[in-house]
């Protein structure tokens, strides 16, 4: 098994604020190494021909379910919110957002 | 000072994002009420799908893809046979999955395009998606806090790209007009910039030699088609005087200021964000048959452009034609008098665009039949308005001199000289007729 | 009067209609039996002692009526915390939610409580499931009953758990590749897996979107039977189940194996399998032949593939599915995931990133088409495959901590199938050291009822159920 990393600590750092997730020091290291133990373990799809194979991303090979246009009952606003941590005047509340939206 | 810094002839390149909510009844993936901008309360229209509840799963709207593919079908797209959607993942509060599901690989429509009269403008493709909430910003006992609305989540929106074909602000609103006009006519949409059910976004760059530039610009922010044109000026400028620098511009994205007509620097992202982008395994794929989509062509109507024609032969002018086709009620009422009596398409036309005439109040009929009375009391006789004629202009011999001289103007303060004279009783045709014939 | 919290589903019904007993008495034997026994097993996040009750008083009145249409009436059931119970704490074994009160009903909740079963509690199980022995849930692990010194396998390993204590009489798991197949296997009871598509994932805590399938554990295979016939079905809320009417499992549910040819995969019968393990399966085998089965050898692409498709799918998917928990609407926030949490999250959201989308998701949607199409292959010439459902009994607590790969290997007799969406089940063998060893028979999709009838034939015709823990 090779013991080289597969992910490099640039793109590593990329993951952990991609991901909003809070990692402490001894984390990142321990998840750095797992994760290029799984990785290393993918290595096997290069044993494979994979020309021309489609990707099978529904297994169940259904089509075309849609739903017709029709209204359906909504929460009503005390159930919308009743597991918000914070709330307000009818909406839910988080602290000032600074950061502009990616989108 | 003169100064004497000759900026080198630059292209503008500006391409448009154009988002646009559709008028369903129900959400893009849900049942819940498409309404978020009547909702009288926030956080009513909600259910576990649109509010990211664990378990929630989206089924799309059949509705929402037909209208997409209708647009497609106006705007000359090809509608391929296979398309899917999407998720693209990123953190906001107002995306409650944490990724938007929308369409990247296999939209509704590829290509496509829309004609001005300054050329065409081609379109990259239309796709569907989902709305995010909505979000504002206040103080709450003294912090500054977001508060979040989802009644807006989940609803369908159509997202329009175009290829950076437009050229300059005057073709931009044109384009824009276009567009909206168009889905307006499709009634999918009421492209209602105030309430945000047309939103806009452009991408502006500068071309010294022609080539794609190795830059472009996002311009957000934008709340109507004439602020639009003015991103695309104002830009014009910032870009040109960097270029004349020997820079090239930062590749941001800005926000505009309608106050100063300017546009300001968002935040600039070190890295790009990453979509991570995969098909989304809840929603199968859609089959887009022939069949199909001639059913769904069935419902293209008739262009405005083509309806501003027919209107414009009738007699009407093309300002107040190009009124009347937006409004469905105002075109049922010309059928209507076209159909009662042709010769009155004209004033019908002019009083209602003007306002003269409450088309909702007064029926056609009871229209005519005013018209006909006040014409019955008209002064056709032209041994009686003969005088008055040969009066005015004995009264006014430099206004004759001036239609002599080629100011074909002239008349009309001739024909208005006459109605004030007869309190608006003569008939103004034959008066402008008498009046041709007496000066020449 | 015997300890009514032994009875099957079936002995339950036609004791409830012949009022032998009441829903009352059956619900409290179960409460008894798991105050008693949770001190050890911990297999519960949640009983629902008042509710469950509350819907056994309902269900004495409706039963006192001249007669019922409902399966499970007055039926104490329990559920993996992660299938969405309204006003009913639901916390798939997450810090995250651990004071989320579910504001709906999970599809399988509502047609359960619409069977009119009683919902006794919601149990224990792998932290969003993430796991394949019940270890990383962040509220503690479920113990074995047949040795609580280890594992009961994972992540339905409470649902597992309180079938084999008797905690309860019939419970669901759900299962993305081997989550109830494998804790059955370790705790001795059967353990169901239908197709992708023939359960709604509705109001189900989402793991991986194309794999994930709820499922019955359940004391004998006419049990599982009939759990199966009350949640299966086309729902509106999830595009991705079947139109196919749901058979009457149960009704249909026969013995005579018509010269049924069952596919043994050596690729299947690991070398480095615990000792013994193959050969109670194998003669397992042997005893469906003498049944009237033809064993048939196939041969299957090596289960490596499918470790390493299965890693790569299953985390990008969870990677998704773990983005709608920020802590705005519900629940806390990103910080309290655990590390396996944050581990899949970070690995899947690796595979999804510009520039190694390509090399990874991408090409682990080719590799699993081409499972899919090896499994194709093999049913043409097969109506069922035979092989340990794992490679070993349940291991001591403590195993699966900081192994980055526990699941994917505890699973890798699963993973292929669970890819391509088929459907499966454990059925108990015999013991081997005192631990129960179990058999997989997996069927092509739909093939419900050939699975089920295999496995009855099978069970019919040896004494385990005499062996509990």
């Amino acid at each position: 098994m090779k013991n080289n990393t597969v992910i490099s600590d640039t793109d590593f750092a990329k993951l952990v604020k991609m991901t909003k997730l809070t990692l402490s020091e001894d984390e990142k290291k321990s998840i750095h190494a797992q994760l290029d133990e799984a990785l290393h373990a993918v290595e096997v799809f290069d044993e494979l021909d994979l020309k021309d194979v489609p990707p099978l991303s529904h297994p169940g090979g259904l089509t075309n379910v849609m739903r017709e246009d029709i209204i359906k009952p909504s929460f009503t606003q005390a159930e919308s919110l009743s597991n918000a941590p914070d709330s307000h005047d009818g909406y839910f509340m988080v602290g000032g957002v600074l950061e502009e939206q990616t989108s | 000072m003169n100064s004497n810094l000759q900026s080198t002839t630059y292209n503008l390149i500006c391409g448009a994002e154009i988002h646009v909510e559709l008028k369903t009844k129900s959400k893009m993936f849900c049942g819940c009420k498409n309404d978020p901008f009547h909702a009288p309360e926030p956080n009513i229209y909600t259910c576990p799908v649109c509010l990211g509840l664990p378990g929630g799963l989206p089924v799309p709207n059949k509705q929402a893809i037909e209208d997409t593919i209708l647009l497609g079908l106006a705007l000359h797209c090809e509608i391929p046979g296979l398309a899917h959607f999407d998720r693209k993942h990123y953190f906001y509060p107002d995306l409650p999955k944490g990724y938007q599901i929308s369409q990247k690989d296999e939209p509704f429509c590829m290509g496509g395009y829309v004609d001005t009269s300054f050329g065409r403008v081609r379109l990259n493709h239309i796709h569907l998606e989902e709305d995010a909430a909505k979000m504002h910003h206040a103080t709450v006992d003294g912090k500054k806090v977001s508060l979040i609305d989802y009644n807006r989540s989940s609803v369908a929106l159509m997202e329009i790209v175009t290829e950076p074909d437009i050229r300059s602000p005057e073709q931009a609103k044109e384009f824009l007009k276009n567009v909206r006009d168009i889905i307006r006519s499709l009634g999918i949409s009421d492209c209602d910039m105030e309430k945000g059910s047309m939103r806009l976004e452009a991408n502006i760059s500068l071309s010294p030699d022609g080539k794609l530039p190795p830059y472009k610009v996002e311009v957000k922010n934008i709340n109507s088609f004439r602020y639009f044109a003015n991103a695309m000026t104002t830009e014009f400028t910032r870009h040109s005087e960097i270029l004349d620098r020997g820079e090239t511009p930062v590749q941001e994205t800005r926000g505009y200021r309608a106050d100063t007509g300017t546009t300001v620097s968002q935040r600039i992202k070190e890295d790009a964000a990453d979509y991570r982008y995969f098909p989304d395994p809840d929603i199968p794929s859609i089959v887009v048959s022939r069949e199909w989509v001639a059913e769904i062509a069935k419902r293209l109507p008739e262009l405005p452009s083509s309806k501003i024609d027919s209107l414009v032969a009738l007699g009407i002018v093309e300002s107040a034609a190009k009124i009347i086709v937006n409004n469905s009620g105002m075109m049922d009422y010309i059928e209507q008098v076209k159909t009662l009596n042709p010769k009155y398409v004209q004033s019908a036309a002019k009083d209602m665009v003007n306002k003269k005439v409450d088309y909702l109040v007064v029926t056609p009929e009871a229209y005519i039949k005013s018209l006909e009375s006040k014409s019955a009391a008209k002064i056709t006789d032209e041994s009686v308005l003969k005088p008055i004629i040969e009066k005015i202009l004995a009264d006014n011999p430099t206004v004759v001199a001036d239609y002599k001289a080629g100011k074909q103007n002239a008349l009309g303060f001739f024909v208005g000289a006459v109605m004030k004279s007869t309190a608006g009783k003569a008939d103004a045709a034959i008066a402008g007729k008498l009046l041709k014939d007496l000066l020449n | 009067m015997t300890d009514l919290s032994k009875l099957t589903i079936e002995e339950s019904r036609k004791g409830l209609d012949a009022k032998e007993f009441s829903s009352v008495e059956l619900t409290t034997a179960c409460l008894d039996s798991i105050k008693k026994q949770e001190p050890t097993l911990h297999a519960f996040v949640t009983v629902l002692e008042d509710d469950a009750m509350g819907s056994a008083k309902l269900a004495d009145k409706e039963l006192a009526q001249t007669s019922h249409d409902k399966p499970l009436l007055g039926i104490p059931v329990s559920l993996k915390d992660n299938f969405l119970t309204k006003d009913q704490r639901t916390t798939a074994s997450s810090k995250v939610l651990d004071s989320y009160q579910p504001q709906f009903d999970a599809t399988v909740v509502k047609k359960l409580r619409q069977s009119g079963a009683v919902i006794i509690g919601k149990n224990n199980m792998d932290a969003w499931a993430h796991g394949s022995s019940t270890e990383t849930s962040d509220f503690g692990p479920t113990h074995n009953p047949w040795d609580p010194s280890r594992l009961p396998g994972g992540s339905s390993g409470g649902s597992a758990a309180a079938i084999s204590a008797n905690e309860v009489i019939g419970a669901v798991g759900s299962e993305t590749a081997g989550s109830v197949r494998q804790p059955a296997s370790w705790c001795g009871v059967i353990g169901f897996k239908p197709t992708y598509g023939r359960v709604s994932r509705y109001g189900v805590v989402a793991m991986e979107s194309s794999l994930d399938s709820p499922g019955p554990l359940s004391k004998t295979v006419r049990d599982a039977a009939i759990m199966l016939g009350a949640i299966a079905g086309h729902d509106e809320f999830d595009a991705t189940t079947s139109s196919i009417a749901v058979p009457n499992y149960l009704h249909d549910l026969q013995s005579n194996l018509h010269n049924l040819r069952i596919g043994l995969p050596k690729e299947y019968f690991l070398k480095d399998a615990q000792a013994g393990i193959n050969e109670m399966v194998m003669n397992s085998a042997k005893q469906l032949e003498k049944l009237g089965a033809k064993l048939v050898e196939v041969n299957m692409m090596d289960p490596k593939y499918s470790i390493a498709d299965y890693t790569i799918i299953q985390r990008a998917g969870v990677s998704s599915n773990l983005s709608r928990f920020d802590g705005v609407r519900y629940g806390n926030d990103r910080s309290s995931f655990g590390p396996e949490a944050k581990r899949r999250i970070m690995l899947g959201s690796y595979a999804l990133s510009s520039g190694y989308y390509d090399a990874y998701y991408k090409r682990a949607q080719q590799v699993r088409m081409l499972l899919k199409r090896d499994f194709d292959r093999i049913f043409g010439q097969v109506d069922l495959i035979l092989a340990p459902t794992a490679p070993s009994t349940a291991l001591p607590i403590g195993a699966s901590l900081n192994q980055s790969m526990f699941g994917e290997l505890s699973d890798l007799l699963i993973e292929g199938s669970s890819l391509a969406g088929l459907t499966g089940i454990n059925v108990p063998v015999g013991l081997l050291a005192g631990l129960p060893v179990g058999m997989q028979l997996i069927g092509n999709h739909f093939e419900e009822q050939k699975v089920l009838n295999a496995a009855y034939a099978y069970e019919q015709s040896i004494d385990w159920k005499e062996i509990k823990p």
